[in-house]
């Protein structure tokens, strides 16, 4: 017994000692490593993906640029409006950003943005593996690797509009680099874009200066989205208008004492005019380029829904109406140069769904068409009359009595989108059918939910209106905006919403650009009026030249014969035209207008009240904020600059 | 009386009580072996002259003690006196009887000529704690140099069936607070001398009878069960523990199996609970007048929401359900709640089998509301029974072999949401939107379902529909089985010995989530003149409970452990032990229940592999050293990192012991001087999930879409983290120095005062100086942290009988432990302050408030505040530390103390007369903060942040805010705001500091224990009345302050206690 229970208990002991060296190694040896993520085409397509992943996004209001600037309004309510989280765009209009914790801090990530430096840092790890990618064919491997260089000097670009100068990441550090290796400084601006052009220009042309066919010319039907030879040359006009720009160009009022820790300035000191040659030189390429392939401004061919059919032969307007409003949510029609289409398929938070006005036949109905975010009332005024001037410079119009209560005449030309025999103003009326097209106001028509709805906003009214029932899900200025909302998009279901690319550049845009080149290095003349006028063709306005030139309709006559005047009328067109498309607040930057335009107070009308009395009286709804030359750039976030010494903060932050 | 001495005694009145305790079994196991085997040659030559021998065994009052085991020694065999206490054995002349009796010491007495041997056996105080279980041995504790605290288990047994909340201030060296007082979920936290890392784990190792457990384990611990509760506190106590040792070790043994009568214990506890303080919110018209004061402040161009109509007629009470004015935490909870502990042990056995057998149950409940409509209850109810058998097999002579079996079995049922949240939610509901319930209108008068209330949109939360909406039964099961066989290899050398063990738990929970979801109405129109409301459906529910969302966690862990020990004296004064321990040990998925969790990091198993080897050295029972090295090895580093050396000494003097120590032998009796350097590893530097530090973790990322229809949709990849191979051990330094002395003749007094100091290394961090330019996805991770640690803790033991009847004992204890950064990966800041080195860690940086803001032209004239909104009058204004003209968070400094006490201290008095006992403790903390939490998170709300999305308000805010119309400098609450102002509710500063001090009388006792003639057969029936929390003070009276910052969460009890014991 005795030695039994010896032995047994020995060979307890030993049997616990045998287990012996690998009893540690327990992980499994498939583990993801970055060179499996580029084992074959298929894998290797997702790492393409990755790096578009990065786009900045232009979809989701809380999470995109797109809400700064001074045309949209949402909800005010305490909950919503005063969230730092919510509307983040709008709350940099409201001095609200600040270095500690920045808002859409596209630097280092954080505030509703992600760090565009990891896009960059995905796009070198690419370089660096897609050679190793077996069974993909040259073709491909050099339009995927002209893609990803376009898309990096992309996302330096886009930091450069938001920050100036910028550290430029050319290549990757490795994560356990000794700490003097990776705190880079900001380069002065002149060389960051130059690395841009740089960039842009190896993959369109070679070292003779003829274009190279690695990047494909365009896509097919599975990648549109992708970059081609023709957004990369759009995008390449836009670098090159953002440099030539006051902000950028010889901004001398703003950042002489902006300087590098060596003492020197980061901005360009002086003008340089030929910066706009460069520009106009571009712009032209990148429009010849897309025309060449069959790129042309929109006009709506297809067949009106059935409610419409009766409206189509009789309004003077829809036909432009039609050709404005499917310009935008029409996908992928032959305007779009470039679109976003990194969608939040399934998800909400889009600008159409907080856009689009709730279904009637169910107003508890909240999902996909939230009706809460609107227009600033300026936008109102924004429009042309029907003269295609502005209404302030409309002799027919009387600017002054724009607020005063009128009936809305049954005409051809309101017929179809303002309520015949309903009481308005006199400044929704004989507008320019891009006001028809896009802005929503009391008493007008919207097609959504796939049916003409007419909008009532008074105070208990559905749908639109404030009430008991909508506290806070109501249009707070009384303006809407239909132009990211497809006439068929429904509500509750996803699969209900009609998805198009948000656009990031189209024709119109080019040709705008073009114009103003033009004026800015040759003055008025011949070419800026052209362009102009294909943009107002379409739209239904008349050419520039003509209307500027009839003393019966503007006031000041010929304005469009001197540089300034020409100017204004090109920015005009622009802040119309492009109007919620996420241009207009880098427009007013870059053309140094902020003082002019930021520092108002957002009015919009009285939603609390019940006849066209109460509610056409005009009110203030949120303060705003501006801090000349300060809020032209972004904070770099503190804690960076605590982390790299080398790193200069911005001015005034 | 000298050591020697002593310890001869110990050595023979002991050796055969082999039953006492497994450790002191052990102990004397290993010390049996210095018997010569031929002893037992000599009692066979006696066996020739045997005769009977009879006599009485009585105890020192003259009470003959039944049961008692009586034995010739050497002789296998025995017998047990009758009821009256008379035995007979046969015996020769020479030889030696032995009696045993628990509680009792052994006796031993010689037979001489005459047949009658009358003994009386003395009550045993001293055994327990002559020896101490060191790692994987015992050790006597004169001999200890090693810090170990152990304490009576006595003083363990609180009303409460949480065993963790009876530690803080009842041992030196532990710092202990308790945040929540929900049932089943109010562990204390407890650290042992202080956090001495900023790293993952700072919780200490816990054995429960040599096998890890959890500390909701510990938690469930009977105390009745407990023979020793020490913790290992120095690097000679814990270094043995290698990879899991760093943080201190907590060791619980339970008892064992004594030989005798079967000897049975049964408790009764019925408590009144109920909480310490309950929050005061205000009252509805008041609220809706600040609510519009908010919106104002705010933003002024908005119209009031609350119209002067509603709150009057809210004033005026005009109907209840058209113009509710509640008080959600009436309406949710109980003011009490009533619940049952009963204990059951049995302990007995012979000379081959002794056991040890324990059944526990617990009902615990809660004060939580039950919906009368509904027929489900969804308070907390708990019942959990714990049963535990220890039973001890002598197989031989020299094999001996324990099998413990340790059970948990807990059958709950309770609410669907986290209690807590369920608490914070009265704070986050205003009392004015909307009632409980409606009563139903024409339209609902056949409805079926709860007409629950909301708002118009049917968004706002109604707690109560929200608490009864449903309930979650489940039940778990935690089985330990332990498995150990001790051999002695005397047969090769003298003092040796083998032993093998083998430990499995395995733990299974299993919860069903049933609930509907409520109905919602609100009042569409009310017509005052007939005082009838026509209701509206605002959210559409369902009438019956739907499938249960169900949860299931395990836990599997095995233990094994080998080896040899060896413990002799040689010549008489070299008194040489050591051991030399394999273990390796493996644990599975661990609570895995969230999809997100399902990783292969994450439920690979954990192991651990080491060898341990220990040697003591006595020389003349003065001069003592102890040293040891572990290597251990850990599954989470890479191999070239992955094994540990860890090596530890001790030096002891017993300076009583030396010759010129004699003239103090009568008021010093023992002093001892001790010191100890180790160094201990901890592998536990980052959670289950992030654990192999060698490999890159690259997972899914969303990718981007592309086509005509976006249905090109790739998947991405995110890079979480870069593979690093050399990551390694967390290695902390630790050194003790302290003495031990007892004063006076009887050692009425005892004094322990230990100095401790400790070097946290290696700490696993983020590195924090690569800027964002660089892309990176992920932090990039180093062992690159230090923390420096020390202070000191100490205890005095007061033991005094002042006659036969009246005794006195008294203890007091106090832990200081202090910590700084010696090395922090921080950014190279402009501004020094900003650093960390040389700031204790859990201390909270943050903005130093000055005052509120008067008027805008202070705002215009003071530093501008950088904090996300822009500051109006009302507002905080904080100081701007670096004089540079903005507020941020460059201008942050550290401030308070630490949210970890740094001082922990306890003092209690027992007082006994006759058949009367009273005892009380009292229990503090000090240098501690904690952060009022202003913020509002609505998914667990725990901040106090008023308004925000119409929630609810505290009295104190409505009593004492900033109001516009007498713009103070100074008040609870600054300007009041519907939505969480940035500058006010989500910055850390000053104006939320609070000082959490605080000193509490943690327990009242009172018994009384009747005449043992009274219940024959029992042998002791004792009455008490326990009061645990009866108050405390402290200069924080908005909640509890040993909560913390986390006061709205489950109140801590105050419990009300009367309790049974019997002992047959």
């Amino acid at each position: 017994m005795k030695s039994k229970i010896f032995i047994l208990s020995c060979i307890i002991t030993l049997s616990a000692l045998l287990p012996g060296c690998d009893y540690l190694d327990i992980v499994p040896d498939n583990t993801v490593q970055v060179g499996s993520l580029f084992e074959n085409r298929d894998k290797a397509l997702g790492a393409l993906s990755t790096c578009y992943r990065y786009m900045p996004n232009y979809e989701k209001l809380h999470e995109s640029m797109s809400l700064a600037g001074d045309e949209w309004l949402g909800r005010l309510d305490a909950d919503h409006g005063e969230n730092r989280g919510l509307q983040r765009g709008m709350q940099l209009m409201r001095g609200w950003n600040n270095s500690n914790d920045p808002i859409l801090n596209y630097w280092a990530g954080g505030g509703g943005a992600t760090s565009l430096y990891q896009g960059i840092r995905v796009c070198n790890i690419f370089f660096e593996n897609i050679e190793n990618v077996p069974d993909l064919t040259p073709a491909e491997k050099a339009d995927w690797i002209a893609q990803v260089k376009i898309l990096k000097a992309y996302y330096h670009f886009y930091l450069i509009r938001l920050y100036g100068p910028i550290v430029i990441a050319d290549k990757n550090l490795e994560p356990f680099s000794p700490v003097e290796e990776v705190r880079q400084e900001r380069q002065s601006v002149d060389s960051c874009f130059n690395y841009v052009l740089k960039s842009i220009d190896e993959v369109l042309y070679d070292a003779n200066g003829n274009p190279r066919t690695e990047l494909s010319v365009e896509r097919e039907s599975a990648y549109l989205g992708q970059v081609d030879q023709i957004n990369a040359r759009a995008i390449k006009a836009q670098v090159l208008i953002t440099r030539a720009s006051p902000l950028f160009n010889g901004n001398t009022e703003y950042f002489s004492n902006f300087k590098n820790k060596a003492g020197q300035t980061y901005f360009p000191m002086t003008y340089d005019p030929e910066k706009w040659k460069d520009a106009l030189d571009g712009i032209k390429d990148a429009i010849d380029y897309a025309e060449a392939r069959g790129k042309k401004l929109y006009t709506f061919q297809g067949q009106p829904k059935f409610w419409d059919v009766e409206n189509f032969e009789e309004s003077e307007i829809i036909q432009y109406a039609y050709n404005k409003r499917f310009s935008i949510v029409d996908g992928w029609n032959d305007e779009l140069l470039w679109g976003y289409s990194g969608l939040d398929y399934e998800g909400q938070g889009g600008f159409a769904h907080a856009t689009n006005m709730r279904s009637v036949a169910d107003p508890t109905q909240a999902g996909y068409a939230w009706q809460w975010l609107g227009a600033d009332y300026r936008m109102d005024e924004l429009f042309y009359s029907r003269n295609g001037v502005p209404i302030e410079e409309d002799k027919t119009y009387t600017y002054d009595n724009r607020l005063q209560i009128t009936e809305i005449p049954d005409d051809n030309y309101h017929k179809g989108y303002m309520q015949v025999g309903e009481k308005s103003i006199r400044l929704h009326l004989n507008r320019e059918p891009r006001f028809y097209a896009w802005m929503v106001v009391d008493r007008s028509i919207w097609r959504t939910h796939d049916l003409a709805n007419d909008v009532k906003m008074r105070y208990n009214e559905f749908p639109g209106g404030r009430g008991a029932q909508h506290t806070t899900d109501f249009y707070w200025t009384g303006i809407g905006v239909k132009k990211m909302v497809h006439p068929e998009s429904g509500t509750g279901h996803w699969a209900r919403v009609v998805k198009f690319p948000y656009p990031i550049l189209r024709l119109s845009d080019l040709y705008l650009m073009y114009a103003e080149a033009y004026n800015e290095y040759n003055g008025p003349g011949q070419p800026a009026y052209e362009y102009l006028n294909r943009v107002r063709a379409v739209a239904g306005l008349p050419a520039i030249e003509t209307v500027w030139s009839d003393g019966d309709i503007v006031k000041t006559v010929g304005k469009h014969t001197t540089k300034e005047g020409l100017r204004d009328i090109i920015q005009r067109e622009r802040q119309i035209e492009l109007s919620f498309e996420g241009h207009r607040y880098y427009d007013i930057l870059r053309w140094k207008q902020a003082d002019r335009y930021f520092v108002s107070p957002v009015k919009g009308f009285n939603t609390t009240g019940v006849d066209p009395e109460q509610f056409y009286v005009l009110m203030t709804l949120q303060p705003r904020r501006w801090q000349t030359p300060r809020d032209y750039l972004m904070p770099l976030p503190l804690s960076d600059i605590n982390r790299n010494p080398n790193l200069v903060q911005n001015p005034g932050w | 009386m000298n050591y020697m001495k002593m310890r001869m005694k110990g050595l023979f009145s002991q050796s055969f009580n082999l039953t006492k305790s497994m450790p002191a079994a052990l102990l004397i196991f290993c010390m049996a072996l210095a018997f010569p085997a031929g002893a037992f040659a000599e009692v066979t030559e006696a066996q020739q002259s045997r005769r009977e021998i009879t006599g009485i065994v009585t105890d020192t009052q003259g009470e003959p003690l039944p049961g008692v085991t009586v034995q010739v020694v050497g002789r296998q065999g025995g017998v047990i006196t009758d009821v009256d206490g008379n035995y007979a054995i046969q015996a020769a002349t020479g030889e030696e009887i032995r009696y045993q009796y628990v509680g009792m010491r052994s006796e031993t007495a010689k037979v001489g000529t005459g047949s009658i041997l009358n003994i009386t056996m003395h009550e045993d105080v001293e055994l327990l704690d002559e020896v101490t279980i060191t790692a994987f041995a015992t050790q006597k504790k004169e001999s200890v140099v090693s810090s170990i605290e152990t304490i009576n288990p006595k003083e363990l047994r609180v009303p409460s069936s949480n065993l963790t909340t009876a530690l803080a201030g009842r041992l030196a060296g532990v710092i202990s607070y308790q945040r929540s007082g929900e049932p089943g979920n109010d562990n204390a936290q407890f650290f042992v001398r202080g956090v001495t890392t900023f790293g993952y784990a700072s919780s200490p190792l816990i054995l429960l009878d040599g096998f890890e457990v959890s500390s909701t384990d510990l938690a469930r611990v009977d105390p009745d069960n407990i023979e020793q509760f020490a913790v290992l506190k120095d690097a000679t106590a814990a270094a043995l523990y290698g990879s899991k040792g760093a943080n201190g070790v907590i060791m619980v043994t339970t008892k064992k199996g004594v030989a005798g009568k079967p000897k049975i214990s049964v408790r009764a506890d019925g408590r009144l609970s109920a909480p310490t303080r309950v929050l005061e919110t205000v009252d509805g018209v008041e609220y809706m007048k600040l609510y519009n004061e908010a919106q104002f402040n705010d933003n002024p161009l908005l119209s009031p929401y609350y119209t002067a109509q509603k709150i009057q007629n809210t004033a005026d009470g005009l109907n209840e359900y058209a113009y509710p004015n509640l008080n959600w935490y009436d309406i949710m909870f109980k003011p009490n709640t009533f619940n049952q502990h009963y204990n059951m042990n049995i302990s007995g056995g012979g000379t081959v089998v002794k056991y040890y057998l324990s059944v526990s149950y617990d009902k615990d409940t809660g004060i939580l509301k039950d919906n009368k409509l509904n027929n489900f209850k969804n308070n907390i109810d708990i019942d959990r029974f714990n049963v535990l058998a220890n039973i001890t097999m002598d197989l031989t002579e020299t094999t001996k072999m324990d099998i413990n079996m340790n059970s948990i079995f807990e059958n709950f049922t309770g609410p669907l949401d986290n209690t807590n949240d369920i608490f914070a939610s009265v704070v986050a509901t205003n009392p004015v939107e909307f009632p409980k319930f409606y009563l139903p209108d024409e339209k609902t008068a056949y409805v079926k379902h709860t007409l629950f209330g909301s708002d118009a949109t049917g968004t706002m939360v109604n707690p109560f529909a929200r608490m009864v909406r449903g309930y979650k039964d489940g039940s778990m099961g935690r089985i330990t089985s332990q498995f150990s066989l001790d051999q002695d290899m005397g047969s090769l050398l003298e003092g040796l010995m083998a032993r093998a063990k083998v430990s499995i738990k395995n733990d299974n929970r299993y919860e069903n989530f049933r609930s509907y979801d409520p109905y919602l109405y609100n009042i569409k129109n009310y017509d005052e003149f007939t005082d009838t409301y026509e209701l509206q459906q605002v959210h559409k529910g369902t009438d019956a409970l739907g499938n249960p969302s169900i949860q299931r966690s395990g836990e599997f862990r095995l233990y094994m452990e080998g080896g040899l020990t060896y413990a002799n004296t040689l010549n008489d004064i070299h008194d040489l032990s050591g051991l030399l321990i394999y273990t390796q040990e493996e644990m599975k998925n661990t609570g895995i229940w969230r999809a997100d969790e399902m990783t292969i990091q994450r439920t690979l198993p954990q192991r651990n592999q080491g060898i341990r080897a220990r040697v003591n050295y006595g020389l003349k029972e003065k001069y003592l050293a102890e040293a040891s090295l572990t290597y251990t090895g850990s599954e989470k580093f890479d191999k070239s990192n992955r094994w540990g050396v860890f090596p530890a000494f001790g030096l002891g003097y017993l300076v009583s012991n030396e010759p010129f120590w004699e003239p103090m032998e009568n008021i010093a009796p023992s002093f001892k001087l001790k010191y100890s350097w180790g160094k201990v590893g901890n592998d536990q530097i980052a959670g289950a999930a992030d654990r192999f530090f060698f490999l890159s973790d690259i997972g899914g990322g969303g990718g981007y879409r592309w086509g005509k229809d976006f249905n090109s949709n790739y998947g991405g990849f995110n890079i979480n983290r870069y593979a690093n191979p050399m990551i390694t051990w967390e290695i902390a330094v630790k050194r003790n120095i302290g003495f031990e002395m007892d004063f006076f003749k009887n050692r009425a007094l005892k004094l322990i005062v230990e100095y401790f100091s400790e070097n946290r290394r290696q700490i696993y961090q983020a590195r924090a100086n690569l800027p964002a330019t660089m892309g990176l996805t992920s932090n990039v991770y180093g062992n690159v942290g230090e923390v420096k640690s020390g202070g000191f803790d100490g205890s005095i033991d007061l033991n005094h009988s002042f006659n036969k009847d009246t005794w006195l004992t008294g203890r007091f204890n106090f832990t200081f432990a202090q910590n700084e950064y010696v090395e922090n990966e921080e950014p190279e800041y402009r501004w020094k302050y900003l650093s960390d080195i040389g700031w204790p860690i859990n201390t909270w940086k943050g903005f130093i408030a000055e005052r509120l803001f008067i008027d805008e032209a202070d705002v215009h004239n003071s530093p501008v505040q950088e904090l996300g909104s822009v500051p109006q009058a009302g507002d905080i204004k904080y100081k701007d530390i670096n004089g540079d003209g903005r507020v941020n968070d460059d201008d942050q400094v550290h401030i308070g103390y630490p949210t970890v006490p740094e001082i922990n201290y306890g003092f209690g008095l027992s007082a006994g007369h006759k058949n009367f006992d009273i005892s009380t403790f009292f229990q503090g903390q000090d240098r501690v903060s904690f952060f009022i939490d202003p913020n509002a998170r609505r998914g667990d709300n725990f901040g106090i942040a008023p308004f925000v999305g119409h929630r609810g308000a505290l009295k104190i805010i409505a009593d004492d805010h900033w109001n516009p119309n007498n713009p103070v400098s100074h008040a609870f609450w600054p300007r009041l705001s519907a939505t969480l102002n940035q500058n006010n509710s989500r910055q850390n500063s000053t104006w939320w500091l609070r000082n959490g001090r605080f000193l509490r009388m943690k327990t009242l006792e009172v018994g009384y224990t009747f005449p043992s003639k009274w219940f024959q057969p029992a042998s002791m029936v004792r009455v008490y009345f326990t009061g645990q929390n009866l108050f405390s003070i402290s200069d924080f009276k908005l909640w509890d302050p040993e909560m913390g910052g986390n006061g709205l969460a489950y109140p801590l009890q105050r419990v009300y206690n009367v309790g049974l014991n019997v002992t047959f």
